[in-house]
């Protein structure tokens, strides 16, 4: 009974200290984005030319499935504002192209609604 | 035995009663109260790189605040478009000072709706989001506080209700009428006797009656907020402090609530904290004085009579240049003075006619009997003793000019025309207004070499430069003054003004300087300042501060780098309670 107890406890251990460790890892940006962290995602934006990607994670570092995700994304370069639907791409990420053109000083304002959810609301700002 | 049971349960019992409401009523009153406030007026604040917005609704507008983040002072002329999903995109209308307004008839709809905000203004190019959520038509429940059938439906009010009938049953019973004795006269006879035993049933009843009126007694002082809660419920003890609304309000944590209207009103400002080396000052008592090369005195001489001068006499606030005559004396001759003078004067106005007929024998003879030297001589002697004559003769009205040894204004006047005065007496003071010193007392020690930079603050709180002249040896007062010069002497600094005197000097501290009104003091008079924790929301953080100079004040514990403090209207959040 108490070695039970006792290899209970060490598997208990060794569990928490895996997810811990899985939970540090995931504080930095995968594709060279910026990170924003926003109620229980990690999302990070990826702004290149006109294009911008948009890859959503759980804040346990899961990525989320966003086939079903709406997202739409406003961003304001060189004095213009411009409204860019993203629409989902690869596994956790949702991509959308504009006649913009992203660099130092862009914002992006993105509105995400993963299905069943309320609508969340990221700023980006590209320094 | 029995008795002090029977008395303890019905304490209980009535007690019981009354303690049983509180805990449901009360909590159910706070709930009910919270609900409407934090539903009345949706918000959304949000924060850009160089711009805070704060969006509030009402009805159907939605009025906007637009600041900057670091100073809070309100932008002007911004464009501020509004987009939404499945909201018409609006332009904001300016309203001036930072207030811009659009019409919006999706307000009426509830359902949270996330709001994009582009906002142009010179230099400024942002976006701001955030959320507005509209609450539920507020479906305020009316007159909830107190209706029967919801007390019908409560526990306690069954409990009160079996409390009090059990008291009336036995308070019935107790004075229940006794049966009356068959004949009255044999009782009217018995009462006055105090030993007459009663019946067993009738003792047992009153005991009983006592008791229950002891306890009703009892249950009635028990100090109880049960029995006013019964019939009405307190609303407002349980709700939030101002989770929303337009009210400024303390917030339990110790923050403080200032919504943007109010802000503007009080012109509450900011400043990023920037840290800064800085000599630490000590302040000081110092009186003013006038530099002493540029004070003046002008003081009779001898005895006399004091006459006007030709611009009559001169007054207190008079400009004098140095060497103007300010009034004249007319020396008083002592009696026996003028008598040995007169005397001098005959005797010499005697000698000179006695020098006169004798030149004049002289020369009516002619050829060169008289040597030529005699001749000579006596001209001379006449010369001198005209002379002579000439400088007693105007003695007796002669006038003594009193000039001004200095330029400046004149000080201290003394002096009335006729006035009679001593040698010696202050007639006039003269002095330069623009040339005045401090003198400060209240500095130990000797190291005076690392004085750096001092400034006199004045009764008016005027902030005066001063460089530091030097120190006097002795020590006066305990301590040794210290002089220092004004470099611009302010109109308000009177002369023998007491003012205060800001010294630094040491070696330099590391710390944020902070305007002189940042600080203020808190509720238990620790220092401290107010940061902008969020653009409606600020919180009192104490410090440690050391006096810089007039203007400003070195925080050297208390503060990080960035946090942005209160430069301006810091005394108003203070006072909000």
């Amino acid at each position: 009974m108490k070695k039970l107890f006792l290899g209970l406890a060490v598997l208990a251990l060794g569990s928490s200290l895996a997810l811990a460790d899985e939970v540090a890892h995931d504080h930095e940006a995968k594709h060279g984005g910026i990170l924003v962290h926003n109620g229980h995602h990690h999302l990070e934006l990826v702004a290149k030319g006109n294009t911008l990607e948009l890859f959503v994670r759980h804040e346990d570092g899961k990525v989320e499935d966003v086939s079903g995700a709406k997202a739409s994304a406003t961003v304001l370069a060189g004095g213009k504002t411009e409204v860019v639907t993203l629409a989902p791409s690869g596994e956790n990420g949702l991509k959308g192209t504009g006649g913009f053109d992203a660099g130092k000083g862009t914002t992006v304002v993105v509105n995400l609604t993963m299905p069943g959810h309320e609508t969340e609301q990221i700023r980006f700002k590209i320094d | 035995m029995t008795r002090l049971a029977a008395l303890l349960f019905s304490v209980l019992i009535f007690a019981g009663s009354a303690f049983a409401g509180p805990g449901h009523d009360h909590g159910d009153g706070g709930q009910g109260a919270e609900a409407p406030s934090a539903a009345a007026i949706p918000r959304l604040v949000s924060e850009g790189s160089d711009v805070e917005l704060v969006a509030v609704a009402k009805d159907h507008t939605l009025t906007i605040y637009l600041d900057r983040i670091a100073t809070n002072e309100p932008v002007d002329g911004a464009t501020i478009e509004l987009n939404g999903e499945g909201i018409p995109s609006a332009k904001a209308k300016a309203l001036g000072d930072g207030v811009y307004e659009i019409e919006a008839d999706w307000l009426h709809e509830p359902g949270a709706n996330a709001l994009t905000f582009t906002v142009m203004a010179e230099g400024i190019a942002d976006l701001l989001a955030g959320r507005l959520v509209v609450a539920e038509a507020a479906v305020e429940p009316p007159a909830q506080p107190f209706s029967w059938s919801s007390v019908l439906q409560r526990p306690e009010f069954w409990m009160f209700a079996v409390a009090i009938g059990l008291g009336g049953f036995f308070l019935a019973f107790a004075f229940r009428p006794l049966r009356l004795p068959p004949d009255d006269t044999p009782r009217v006879a018995a009462t006055p006797e105090p030993a007459t035993p009663e019946a067993p049933l009738a003792r047992h009843l009153r005991q009983a009656a006592e008791i229950v009126l002891v306890a009703l007694v009892l249950a009635a002082s028990v100090p109880s907020r049960g029995w006013a809660h019964e019939g009405h419920d307190h609303g407002g003890d349980g709700a939030p402090v101002q989770a929303a609304g337009n009210t400024p309000g303390k917030l339990p944590t110790g923050e403080v609530f200032l919504p943007k209207p109010t802000q503007r009103l009080l012109k509450v400002r900011t400043a990023p904290a920037a840290t800064d080396k800085a000599q630490p000052g000590s302040e000081l008592v110092g009186t003013v004085i006038v530099d002493p090369a540029y004070e003046g005195r002008v003081q009779a001489p001898m005895e006399g009579q004091i006459e006007l001068a030709g611009g009559g006499i001169s007054f207190v606030g008079e400009k004098v240049a140095a060497g103007d005559v300010l009034a004249l004396l007319a020396p008083a001759m002592p009696v026996f003075d003028r008598g040995s003078l007169q005397q001098l004067t005959a005797e010499v106005e005697g000698k000179l006619r006695i020098a006169e007929q004798k030149l004049a024998r002289l020369t009516r003879i002619s050829g060169d009997y008289i040597p030529q030297r005699e001749i000579d001589d006596t001209k001379t002697e006449i010369e001198s003793l005209r002379e002579q004559k000439r400088v007693l003769e105007p003695k007796a009205a002669e006038r003594l000019e009193l000039k001004a040894p200095v330029s400046g204004i004149i000080s201290v006047a003394n002096v009335r025309a006729g006035q009679v005065v001593g040698a010696r007496d202050t007639l006039f003071e003269i002095v330069d207004p623009k040339r005045l010193w401090i003198e400060a007392i209240g500095m130990m020690g000797a190291d005076d070499g690392a004085v750096s930079s001092a400034t006199a603050i004045d009764g008016q709180g005027h902030a005066i430069p001063l460089t530091y002249i030097g120190r006097a040896p002795t020590l006066r007062q305990q301590s040794l003054p210290m002089l220092f010069r004004v470099e611009d002497p302010h109109a308000s600094l009177a002369i023998g003004a007491t003012v205060r005197v800001l010294v630094q000097k040491g070696t330099p501290v590391e710390g944020i300087i902070v305007p002189d009104g940042a600080v203020v003091r808190s509720t238990n008079g620790l220092p401290q300042v107010w940061i902008k924790m969020a653009p409606e929301t600020f919180e009192p953080r104490a410090v440690r501060t050391s006096p810089l100079d007039g203007g400003s004040v070195l925080v050297t514990d208390g503060l990080a780098k960035g946090d942005r403090v209160v430069v301006q209207g810091a005394e108003l959040i203070n006072q909000i309670r």
